[in-house]
């Protein structure tokens, strides 16, 4: 073989080994890329999975809760109000049967009203700050502490799954104040701005070392219930101060 | 006196691989009059525009010049291995989604029009030489760009949605890869070769441009890819 020829042949070789490996780059690179999708595509299904299993969770508390709202209405009031009928319409009075018959008509539009709430379609129908305004007048009705709501609307359009984890985490830090702050006052300020709205819960009770690691999974279950809708829980309290809770969610 | 213009020669010296980079440069340039006015403002496409314009042009004025019996190293020193080197690194920079890495490309741009006019001025390569040292900077400038895209491409979530296969950034930068990495032996060795293997010279010439060519084929394909769907409703390759 002449050294020309030979030449070429190593320029041919060295050619095709070249390409093979460019090529083997490439596809490395693709095959690389395939690799990331299917792993990024596990992650969202799990996150999905997480998310659908937080709400499912959240609804479950929230009927939990709504049945034991509903237990002790029936105890505290509409029982007191069948005991008064039956006594009433028990009476050879005309005017007390009649008084009777108007307690009747109003179980039964308490029955009604309490009916309602068996199931979440409520959710959808109040808004947000209705919801609030109801939670913080039943605080403030018990005579537990005074209670103020400033709303600038930011969380009137809501969808329903955004709208019940906020409930729930709106509910269990009211919850909270209440278990353990011992306020004598709680405050609500619904805010927005350019990226985001905000939900700020103060209350001006006993606060706590905010360094000291919690024994419970309470905090840390509203911080991931927030994030499962894209939003942020923030807490800053001093023990003393009071305590600030910080929704955001972004628009 | 002025020396009268050999036409002839030049005719004669018009073979294939001028006539086909001119060709995709002005079907180049008819594609991109047919995009709307939308899409003509894409980067990537622009980029692919000039390219094809550069390559087609310098091919053409190097022809003409070598057919009138002067040296025409000059032109592919200015054309090949600044201007369109550059227009390439531009382009891989188009494609990149990290602002990091789009500034670090316009570095790589600045270092290598620096580094080259610093070797011109300090006399180390002269403007009509065959040009080793500026084709291994560019070259290993160029390598690095499609380095980044890669990166980008395996490790950014924004290219998660993508079918690599399906877009024009992957095969454009694979295209590049290739022609820049198949032509750096040849370019650096070009004195070599052609001073003392003639016949080899001529032999692996034939690999840089034969990857121009498949080069400005896509880069024209690239440009023609958006009125396919428009026409067709057919996305072969998303630019």
């Amino acid at each position: 073989m002449s050294e020309q020829e030979s030449q070429f042949i190593l320029i041919l070789f060295g050619g095709i080994f070249f390409a093979f490996l460019m090529s083997l780059f490439v596809v490395a690179m693709v095959v690389l890329h395939r690799q990331r999708q299917v792993q990024n595509r596990q992650k969202l299904t799990q996150i999905k999975d997480e998310n659908e299993k937080t709400l499912l969770n959240v609804e479950n508390e929230i009927q939990q809760e709504t049945l034991t709202q509903i237990g002790r209405e029936l105890h505290d009031n509409i029982g007191q109000l069948l005991s008064l009928a039956k006594l009433n319409l028990n009476s050879s009075k005309p005017e007390k049967q009649s008084e009777g018959k108007e307690y009747i008509n109003q179980i039964i539009k308490e029955v009604r009203t309490l009916s309602k709430t068996l199931n979440l379609d409520w959710v959808e129908s109040v808004s947000l700050d209705d919801f609030i305004r109801q939670q913080l007048e039943k605080i403030q009705s018990t005579g537990f502490c005074q209670t103020a709501l400033e709303s600038d609307g930011s969380f009137l359009e809501l969808n329903k799954d955004h709208k019940l984890v906020l409930i729930r985490v709106i509910q269990e830090c009211l919850n909270n104040a209440i278990k353990h702050a011992h306020p004598d006052k709680i405050t609500i300020l619904v805010s927005k701005n350019g990226t985001s709205r905000t939900i700020e819960i103060r209350d001006d009770g006993k606060g706590f070392d905010t360094n000291h690691q919690s024994q419970g999974s309470g905090m840390s279950n509203l911080k991931k219930r927030m994030e499962t809708i894209g939003g942020k829980f923030s807490l800053t309290s001093k023990v003393g101060k009071g305590t600030q809770i910080t929704l955001k969610l972004p628009f | 006196m002025m020396k009268a213009v050999n036409l002839d020669l030049f005719y004669d010296r018009l073979g294939y691989y001028p006539l086909l980079l001119v060709g995709f440069a002005i079907a180049g340039l008819f594609g991109y009059l047919q995009l709307s006015k939308e899409k003509r403002k894409n980067e990537p496409l622009k980029f692919c525009l000039e390219i094809l314009v550069t390559v087609g042009f310098y091919e053409l004025v190097a022809t003409f010049v070598s057919s009138q019996k002067i040296v025409n190293l000059w032109v592919y020193n200015l054309f090949n291995a600044h201007v369109a080197a550059v227009l390439f690194m531009l382009l891989i920079g188009s494609f990149l989604k990290r602002e990091s890495h789009k500034k670090m490309v316009n570095i790589f741009i600045v270092l290598f029009l620096l580094i080259s006019l610093v070797l011109h001025l300090t006399g180390f390569v002269h403007y009509n030489d065959s040009g080793e040292y500026i084709s291994f900077l560019n070259t290993v400038l160029i390598l690095c760009c499609c380095g980044l895209y890669f990166f980008e491409l395996i490790t950014i979530d924004e290219f998660l949605e993508i079918d690599p296969l399906k877009e024009f950034s992957f095969w454009a930068s694979t295209a590049i890869l290739f022609y820049f990495s198949s032509s750096f032996m040849v370019y650096i060795s070009f004195k070599y070769l052609y001073t003392y293997h003639l016949d080899i010279y001529y032999m692996v010439i034939q690999i840089p441009r034969h990857m121009t060519l498949l080069c400005n084929l896509l880069l024209c394909f690239g440009i023609y890819s958006p009125l396919i769907k428009d026409r067709f409703q057919l996305e072969i390759i998303h630019v």
